[in-house]
């Protein structure tokens, strides 16, 4: 028997065929992607993200996304992390470009041995301070992005970039340790222990006077973070390698300095070594930089890490680095008692100054009470990376709410298609 | 690594010098007892000029008196001031004598009052111990006949440390010879003297 011949309204059924066997190819898709069931997802901006943290805790959410105009607080960070780990799928997005900031804080030993706080931001960004009384001042961060402040504060110190949720940083006020210089019977270590006492430090010390005698000033203890903020080793004789290394792993701070600069492992513990010797220069000791007036060892950096604290023509004097927990840091100026006597007006304290400074960067800081931050938030756009990850991209949040509609749309689709083929055929008279 | 230089103080007045052997004697003796770098000689440094801020422990002795001219005083106040240490030893031996009476007023009137230095002070047990405090000279006990003991020495205090120590023992008499003679000692008499440059080196 012939076949019919295939006219227009053929066509249109199998099109209509065609079209549900698409639609119902999606939903398939769509199913075995998980998309059964799956909720609106819960859209907020910063003004609401409070009220939808709350409401996707009490009634779970299967997705929120954050449009936010600023980052969002510590709590609204660790409280979105925490939705995220029970199962909601969190993502975020600035509504405009979010400028990172950020502003750090803590314990500092200022100029006279005094407690202060170092502050740690942009440079020239303008830092509103307040303690548990209130605002104390506004003040401005140099072209270093580091600024030391000194004096009376009740509790801690709050430190805030401009108002409202902005980064903010918290210090507590320092317990101080005592220092431990070990050194031996010369002017250099007498003037450094001189200097660190009028400074305000509470020294002790082991100064080697013959290879029998050494005379003890305090107590002389164990290397413990728990007693010492810091030890300065002004002895090449100085043989506990070993233990100071450990000490500043732990936290302790190590000033190697006067003639310990001298020995190789005493001053790899700093990450330097012995370079040449620099002369004194004539005159100096009276002059603005009294310093050049000193004869110093040159130290060389053997790690990429440590730091030039000072330098003098192109020689590096003195260099730092963290180890461990704590901070070495190595002085290659030598007889440095020499600009306390012989030097200019002021001498007296600006070596005093000196050598508490020296101290006071590598000293551990103890805060005086424990406890959490209270509010830290000093890089908030950086934390948020870092708990929710980059923010997710344009396309993402669009094809995320398209998925919604998937389901019934494809359905509706599959339905009407096959209902016109249906009735087509019924309207032509075929089965 | 800075030697200890042992520096005596040239002053206008009286016979500054009268003691050429101390330093000698006090550099051998902290040489022959302690690890200190010491210079095998010592120095004589104009106490007018600034040339003693090199030198943070001072020697001065004579017989007679002692009056500082304005510039020494200066320079003698900065020099404290800055944490020098002077060592005065009256070179006579005698009460109320023509240096004591001077010096003790000049310094007095520079440095600030002399007082005892108790016989517990950190100087006693500095590197040798003395528990009767400060020794004996044998010109104190025998060697003029007055038996005259100066039982203490004084001190200009700047806190716990030692700014000015005062002799009136005679320990410039006791230590004025060779250090090869010590070897006629039974007990090496420059002792203390390794306590004072001990002292000054550590406190």
């Amino acid at each position: 028997m012939p076949s019919p011949t295939k006219g227009t309204r053929w066509w249109v059924e199998a099109l209509c065929r065609a079209v549900a066997g698409l639609s119902l190819g999606i939903m398939a898709l769509t199913l075995m992607r998980g998309g059964v069931g799956r909720q609106a997802p819960l859209e907020v901006g910063s003004v609401t993200l409070p009220q939808a943290l709350t409401r996707a805790t009490q009634e779970p959410v299967t997705e929120l996304r954050l449009r936010a105009d600023h980052a969002p607080t510590s709590e609204e960070r660790d409280w979105l992390r925490a939705l995220r780990a029970s199962g909601t799928s969190v993502s975020w997005q600035g509504t405009r470009p979010l400028r990172p900031s950020a502003i750090s804080m803590e314990p500092a030993v200022t100029l006279g041995g005094e407690q202060g706080v170092t502050l740690l931001a942009s440079p020239g960004t303008t830092v509103v301070l307040s303690d548990d009384v209130g605002r104390i001042d506004s003040v401005s961060v140099g072209p270093l992005g580091r600024l030391t402040l000194s004096g009376t504060v009740a509790g801690e110190v709050t430190a805030r970039l401009g108002t409202g949720d902005a980064p903010q940083a918290t210090a507590q006020r320092a317990d101080l340790g005592r220092v431990l210089v070990l050194g031996r019977a010369d002017w250099e270590s007498k003037y450094v222990m001189a200097a660190l006492e009028e400074s305000g430090w509470q020294v002790d010390a082991r100064v080697r006077v013959s290879p029998e005698v050494v005379m003890t000033q305090g107590t002389p203890q164990a290397l413990d973070t728990s007693r010492y903020a810091a030890v300065v080793v002004l002895d090449s004789g100085v043989t506990r390698t070993t233990e100071l290394a450990g000490y500043a792993r732990s936290g302790g701070g190590l000033l190697v300095a006067g003639t310990a600069v001298e020995d190789p492992s005493l001053l790899s513990l700093a990450g330097g070594a012995i370079g040449p010797l620099q002369r004194a220069e004539i005159g100096a000791l009276v002059s603005s930089n009294p310093r050049r007036g000193l004869t110093a060892r040159a130290i060389s950096a053997r790690d990429p890490m440590a730091v030039v604290l000072e330098a003098r023509a192109s020689a590096t004097v003195m260099l730092g680095r963290r180890v461990g927990l704590g901070r070495v840091a190595a002085s290659g100026y030598l007889e440095t008692w020499r600009w306390r006597m012989q030097g200019g007006e002021g001498s007296v304290e600006a070596h005093r100054a000196w050598w508490s400074n020296a101290v006071g960067g590598v000293a551990h800081v103890r805060p005086l009470r424990d406890g959490g931050t209270g509010g830290l938030n000093g890089a908030p756009l950086a934390a948020l990376h870092a708990v929710l990850g980059p923010p997710a991209t344009t396309s993402a949040m669009a094809t995320t709410a398209t998925q919604v509609w998937v389901l019934p749309l494809t359905f509706l689709v599959a339905l009407l298609s096959l209902l016109a083929e249906w009735t087509s055929r019924r309207l032509r008279g075929a089965r | 690594m800075s030697e200890f230089v042992f520096a005596t103080a040239q002053y206008e007045s009286g016979d500054w010098d009268s003691a050429p052997l101390v330093p000698v004697n006090i550099v051998d003796s902290v040489a022959r007892y302690t690890s200190i770098p010491v210079a095998p000689q010592g120095v004589n440094v104009t106490l007018a000029s600034d040339d003693v801020l090199r030198y943070p422990l001072l020697f001065l002795t004579g017989h007679l008196p002692v009056r500082f001219t304005a510039a020494e005083r200066q320079t003698l106040r900065k020099y404290l001031d800055r944490g020098g240490m002077l060592f005065v030893d009256d070179h006579n031996h005698d009460v109320d004598g023509a240096f004591h009476k001077t010096a003790t007023e000049e310094i007095q009137g520079t440095a600030g009052p002399l007082v005892k230095l108790p016989r517990q002070h950190a100087l006693y047990r500095a590197f040798f111990t003395f528990p009767d405090g400060p020794p004996n000279t044998s010109h104190e006990l025998n060697g003029w006949g007055d038996n005259l003991v100066h039982a203490d020495l004084l001190a200009v205090m700047r806190g716990d440390r030692i700014s000015v120590l005062y002799s009136n023992k005679d320990y410039s008499s006791e230590w004025s010879y060779h250090p090869d003679n010590k070897r006629f000692f039974s007990v090496d008499n420059t002792r203390f003297g390794v306590n004072i440059v001990v002292y000054a080196l550590t406190y």
